[in-house]
């Protein structure tokens, strides 16, 4: 599982949830700080509903939905964290793995 | 701005899937706007029919690239490079931008991926309006800037049918009726005067029913 850091879950768009699945990636999961709790106040909301788009996506092209994620940080719960992962990590362990796709060079 | 929708990507594979190596190409003006083509459009669509294809066992390339505008031949040319390696353009620009595309790259397929619907606002964020029909013989001045042939359902140029109910059109109760609007604002500005004065119907015979209209002014040309 790789972990990707950035400034704000809000930075992430649809595009980048599904361009990390068409490099090969099996899924992805976004990590935002609580709803409430976002330092640039909507971060967390658009990122949730961009997750949700993404996931719309999924269905159009007959994939697993589940194969995209969105959670809160629990704040200092880092065993609820750990659960939370590791359940993720099994259910896409029981989808059809994803075929690695050759990136092409952006221009 | 020209307000457009992505097709169904059932639609845009049928075009193209006899074609093996695709260059998408957006659009950053209107249909960004719209979140329709745009730079977040163009690679949303890239990496959605990358994984279309690798869930179907077929190899197809998948380039994107986005011009600031599809419709200026000096922006189309920035894809230049690009165009002599693959097979089609699938375009994420309006008709305008699709047909502009064919016009300069002679010997490539261009495939729209957008339906161009109408020219319009943005009334709020992720909600697109219809206020322009482009008749081409604009009386916005007459009508407190609210346009009658597009706001009213029935097109009515000199006062409401009477059947509107509380603001609505009865012709279909979601939609705002457009003369309540217009007697409204020319209210609040002042100038109900205006409507003393008679505008004829449209003359639609100089547009859509006419041919493409053309506007040619030589002190532009190079």
């Amino acid at each position: 599982m790789k972990l990707v850091a950035i400034p704000c879950s809000g930075k992430i768009e649809a595009h980048h949830l599904l361009e990390t699945l068409a490099a090969g990636a099996h899924g992805a999961l976004v990590l935002a700080c609580a709803e409430k709790a976002c330092q640039y106040l909507e971060g967390s909301k658009r990122s949730h509903k961009r997750v949700d788009y993404a996931r719309q996506w999924l269905d159009k092209l007959g994939m697993e939905t589940d194969r995209l994620e969105f959670i809160h940080i629990p704040p200092t719960d880092t065993e609820a964290l750990d659960k939370l992962l590791k359940e993720f990590a099994d259910k896409l362990e029981s989808f059809e793995k994803t075929l690695p796709i050759a990136q092409t060079q952006p221009t | 701005m020209i307000v457009a929708e992505l097709k169904e990507i059932s639609e845009i594979r049928r075009m193209i899937d006899r074609y093996s190596s695709i260059l998408v190409v957006g659009c950053d003006s209107c249909v960004a706007e719209c979140a329709a083509g745009g730079r977040r459009e163009t690679m949303l669509l890239a990496a959605a029919l990358k994984l279309s294809y690798a869930k179907d066992d077929k190899q197809h390339t998948i380039t994107e690239s986005c011009l600031d505008r599809q419709c200026v031949d000096d922006f189309i040319e920035g894809i230049a490079h690009l165009v002599p390696e693959h097979d089609v353009l699938l375009s994420l620009g309006c008709g305008a931008g699709v047909q502009a595309l064919a016009r300069v790259y002679t010997d490539k397929p261009i495939i729209p991926a957008l339906d161009t619907l109408f020219i319009g606002e943005t009334e709020m964020r992720g909600v697109w309006q219809e206020n322009c029909l482009g008749c081409g013989q604009c009386k916005l001045g007459y009508f407190g800037a609210v346009c009658p042939v597009t706001r009213c359902s029935k097109k009515l140029m000199n006062g409401p049918c009477g059947g509107s109910k509380d603001g609505h059109c009865e012709v279909r109760p979601d939609i705002p009726c457009g003369w309540d609007m217009i007697i409204r604002r020319l209210d609040t500005l002042g100038e109900l005067d205006r409507l003393n004065e008679y505008v004829p119907p449209v003359d639609w015979s100089t547009s859509h029913s006419g041919g493409p209209r053309r506007v040619v002014r030589e002190d532009q040309k190079p």
